[in-house]
């Protein structure tokens, strides 16, 4: 008797949970745009594809949606590594792949597990650090609700073929921990081929006039950065640096932007980014 | 130093492998009968005489050859040792509405089950099928064997005939 | 160092239990053990990575104690790093599932991990292969309880288990079985037996997202239906689950249905099959961000035949959760011995058919298209089936004895196969035909040779194979094999490889070691909008399986 009624209990608790969601269906986010002088924290996000990857282009408007709600905040690149970045004839001769790209995949694991998929801040997110994109939301709406705790400010030029990258970080707290400073050169709207299972984006099976976005080009001092500042950087102190990398011909100079982070050597977690766009 | 626990750990299993003496009996866990009728595997047992358990699937070529050769003696052994063959299907539900007609189509006579979520296969720590085992009459576990060549089932044979020696002792 | 305690409490309990184990009063203790492990050399030939580690391990250990009504147990899992093919998240060491089970009589309580399956498993079923690196055994507690005969009611709660750690999501469910034949006297020998149950699964998953609003309280329930009369067999499953917005249907709003039915005719020596199926948006996990093989709550297996030789097997069919109508028919019988066409001994012969489409899926209404995510995705009406083909095969199948020593099986197979629906990547439907012939020949003290000759014929994907196996046999201990898979029909001259491997295997009573070294090619896994490159690889590998 006591065995049924504990049963009867678990089964109407079970029973009673069952949540039917009316339309709307989506919110409608302000993003909260901010045009004042404040230092806002941006969120970096890392997203590994493939030319060759059917599913890539549905994922891929995924981000660019969250990029028209978060504007400047979100700041992402595209690496093109593992299987489906590969070169094939005949419409598929472009390698974007790189030394960085291929080293941050080994690194993290990403494109062995799946594509597309991406890092956020490079940081553990419901347990996974390599995220696939229905957990891209939420991830990257978690990080832009922490308080900044620096400032970074690029001035990247190009003279002659080689880009010049001067930029400050500014300490708004204590940070403790070994920091360090990577910059990558990306490359926006380069068009080639792109595969795609997805009318409502485009043709399928080929998108020959896809806008690959921001593409990650080379890294200016590699894959993994350099040590910005260790142990302990205060509010007082301010860090300068400066790198320069040549462009390489190929590269279209009028849509290359320089993305700058800092992150924690141990935990390898973004503290703060920015992008600018190289004149 | 986790691989070093790893390997004390098998050097401890291995030397109480050889420590423990004691049969094993036939763990508890519920599997169906080709009825539907759910079936305690504790309550195997052939009436004092030895059985033979045996895991297999419809899509294990060495399971069905296995069962191929054992349908040609099984009529012999039953005659000479009254042994009874309870053969346990880990089809899972992708295949176990095939069984009944797979088996009937062999025209193979052992008492069959239906072991569909493995829960059996698991609790005898079976790892590949094929994978055989023989209890004696009181339903104590004295031998087993995973994987199955032509001519295996001879072994099969010795070991009955073995049991059959020792009861009449 | 937690982990590191743990398991040596937990060891030092049971060996010394081992020890006293020895008078069965104390209890017993049983375990198994396997370890694959694989040496890789790079092969730019086949496509085949450099492995920097070298050396790839997958190892388990299964350790149980059974004392009267009450038993326990845990699995240890290590993989120093994971072999390649299976998921990269897999790494180091940890105590993989632990568990503590009382049964008694009609009641059993478990605590910890378990598996468990309800029906058919179109709701609910947690279960373990190793093979394709699934395990998601759920971490809570189970209650099964039998009021009256013929009576099961079963009750769980959990989160599934993610690598060596926990999924996001909360799994409830409660299944109840009825089996009349059971419960009624009357009925107990009766040549009609019915049984019916009833499951209900929901799960909880908080929702974090900025643009969707998500349901929190997914449910779903199914009921089923088994009947027997004489020869005839029959099993339908109907599933029905609410809004269920994820990764792998593009977070649509839709309602998820599936149904089963299977009947089967079957007597000694003949049998018919028949079997239908449709799904409709039934990917159900406790993530709803989840991808490939990882924590699924449900189990839709596909309703083709499983292949067991390598050529037939290079096309497998995947089942499509976001929908898919698929039917399948089997005829077998056995033509008898010391006839003309039988033979001698007889003959058994096999016939099957399935194919596989999508749904119907109709748009909403003029501004929404198909499958859009953010809306209810698309209506699809149930009794029509969807114009675009995923899968067809057809095979027929002959086995015969020819004399006291030899033994023939003989395989027809010609498959349609739709790579951008099943594998994620572009490309023709392909159709291919297979060959296979199984021989064996038993020889004189316990020693067989068997050979296999296979042909798989296709002009699309890489073209014609032609493979070869010889096993030569000695039991129960040894064997040896040799085996060459050639793609000597590749378009591409240079992809034209010979895929050869040597194999080896030694058996003692329940422990087996088995080597083999060569080449293997490689596939694409897709399960979902994901997919994952399985390397080909070159090199050793080891199997080495036990229990105690």
């Amino acid at each position: 008797m006591k065995k049924t009624i504990l049963l009867f209990i678990a089964i109407s608790a079970i029973i009673s949970s069952c949540d039917v969601i009316e339309p709307p269906y989506t919110t409608t986010n302000t993003g909260q745009d901010t045009t004042t002088n404040q230092v806002v924290q941006k969120v970096y996000v890392e997203y590994f594809t493939g030319h060759k990857c059917i599913n890539c282009p549905t994922e891929a408007a995924q981000l660019k949606a969250l990029k028209s709600i978060y504007g400047d905040k979100l700041v992402f690149i595209s690496i093109h590594s593992g299987a489906f970045a590969t070169p094939s004839a005949p419409n598929y001769l472009v390698d974007y792949r790189t030394i960085t790209g291929n080293e941050l995949d080994a690194n993290f694991d990403v494109t062995t597990i799946s594509v597309p998929n991406s890092l956020v801040n490079r940081k553990q997110y419901e347990g996974d650090v390599v995220l696939p994109s229905a957990a891209w939301g939420g991830a990257i709406a978690a990080e832009l609700l922490r308080m900044p705790q620096a400032a970074i400010c690029l001035n990247p030029t190009l003279s002659g073929n080689s880009i010049e990258l001067k930029a400050g970080i500014k300490p708004l707290a204590q940070i403790e921990g070994t920091f360090m400073i990577s910059a990558y050169i990306v490359e926006d709207s380069i068009m080639s081929w792109q595969k795609n299972n997805n009318i409502e984006i485009g043709p399928t099976p080929d998108i020959t006039d896809y806008y690959h976005r921001y593409v990650l080009r080379t890294s200016m001092n590699g894959t993994f950065g350099d040590t910005l500042f260790c142990p302990v950087a205060m509010p007082t102190d301010s860090f300068n640096i400066n790198y320069s990398t040549p462009a390489d011909p190929t590269w279209n100079t009028s849509k290359l932007y320089v993305v700058c982070f800092i992150y924690n050597k141990e935990t390898d977690e973004v503290l703060q980014v920015e992008m600018k766009k190289i004149k | 130093m986790k691989r070093i626990l790893l390997i004390i750990i098998s050097g401890i299993l291995l030397t109480s492998l050889h420590a423990q003496k004691a049969k094993s009996t036939i763990p508890s866990v519920t599997i169906r009968n080709l009825d539907g009728v759910q079936v305690n595997t504790a309550d195997f047992s052939n009436d004092g005489k030895p059985f033979i358990i045996s895991f297999w699937a419809t899509y294990c070529k060495p399971c069905v050859r296995e069962f191929n050769s054992l349908t040609d003696v099984y009529e012999e052994w039953q005659e000479e040792t009254g042994v009874k063959l309870f053969a346990i299907s880990i089809d899972d539900s992708r295949t176990s509405n095939n069984v009944l007609p797979f088996i009937n189509g062999k025209g193979w006579e052992f008492d069959f089950y239906l072991d569909v979520n493995s829960d059996f296969k698991r609790a005898m720590n079976v790892n590949l099928v094929p994978h055989t085992f023989i209890c004696n009459g009181k339903g104590e576990i004295i031998w087993q064997h995973t994987s199955f060549a032509e001519g295996g089932e001879m072994e099969m044979l010795e070991i009955l005939r073995g049991l059959l020696i020792e009861e009449k002792e | 160092m937690k982990r590191l305690l743990t398991v040596s409490i937990c060891l030092l309990t049971l060996i010394t239990s081992t020890v006293f184990a020895q008078e069965q009063k104390m209890g017993e203790i049983r375990g198994d053990f396997q370890t694959d492990f694989q040496l890789y050399q790079e092969d730019s030939l086949i496509g085949a990575p450099p492995v920097p580690e070298k050396f790839l391990m997958n190892g388990y250990l299964n350790l149980s104690y059974t004392k009267g009504d009450f038993s326990a147990g845990m699995r240890y899992e290590a993989y120093y790093n994971a072999l390649l093919g299976f998921d990269p998240r897999y790494k180091g060491n940890g105590i993989a599932s632990r568990w503590a089970s009382y049964k008694h009589k009609d009641f059993e309580i478990t605590a910890g991990n378990f598996y468990e399956q309800f029906g058919g498993g179109t709701l609910l079923r947690s279960y373990e292969d190793r093979s394709l690196g699934i395990d998601n055994s759920i971490d809570g507690f189970k209650i099964i309880y039998s009021p009256v005969s013929g009576i099961y009611l079963k009750g769980l709660v959990g989160q599934h288990r993610y690598f060596f750690d926990k999924g996001q999501g909360i799994v409830r469910g409660a299944d109840a079985e009825i089996n009349l034949n059971e419960m009624f006297e009357k009925w107990k020998d009766k040549s009609l037996r019915l049984t019916f149950g009833g499951s209900f699964v929901s799960k909880y998953q908080t929702d974090k997202d900025p643009i969707y609003n998500l349901p929190e309280n997914v449910g779903a329930f199914a009921g089923r239906v088994t009947m027997q009369y004489k020869k005839i067999n029959m099993f339908s499953e109907y599933a029905y689950k609410i809004n269920d917005p994820s990764a792998i249907n593009k977070q649509i709003y839709k309602d998820g249905q599936a149904l089963f039915l299977s009947g089967s005719y079957s007597t000694k020596g003949f049998s018919a099959l028949l079997s239908l199926k449709r799904i409709d948006n039934m990917n159900f996990r406790s993530d709803r961000t989840a991808t490939g093989n990882m924590l699924q709550i449900n189990y839709l297996p596909s309703l083709t035949r499983p292949h067991a030789y390598s050529l037939s097997a290079f096309y497998p069919y995947a089942t499509q959760a976001n929908g898919e109508t698929a039917v399948q028919g089997q005829v077998t019988y056995k033509i008898p011995k010391n006839t003309k066409l039988g033979g001698k001994y007889g003959t058994d012969i096999t016939l099957n058919f399935s194919r596989v489409h999508d749904i119907q899926r109709n748009a909403i209404n003029d501004t929404i298209s198909i499958g859009q995510s953010g809306t209810l995705g698309y209506t699809s009406p149930f009794l029509k089936i969807g114009d675009e083909l995923f899968f067809q095969d057809f095979n027929l199948a002959f086995g015969r004895r020819l004399n006291k020593n030899l033994r023939l099986i003989a395989e027809y197979v010609y498959i349609v196969y739709n790579p951008e629906v099943i594998e994620g990547h572009a490309g023709n439907m392909v159709h291919a035909h297979t060959g296979v012939l199984d021989l064996t020949l038993k020889l004189k003290n316990k020693k067989s040779i068997r050979c296999e000759l296979q042909h798989l014929y296709t002009e699309q994907d890489e073209g014609n194979w032609a493979m070869a196996l010889i096993e030569f046999a000695v039991a129960p201990k040894w064997s040896f094999g040799v085996q060459d898979i050639y793609n000597y029909g590749n378009s591409n001259s240079d992809k034209r490889l010979h895929y050869y491997l040597l194999s080896f295997s030694y058996t003692h009573n329940s422990s087996r070691m088995a080597i083999s070294y060569g080449k293997q090619r490689e596939g694409i896994v897709c399960v979902g909008g994901v997919c994952r490159n399985v390397p080909a690889s070159n090199g050793l590998l080891v199997s080495v399986t036990t229990n105690f």
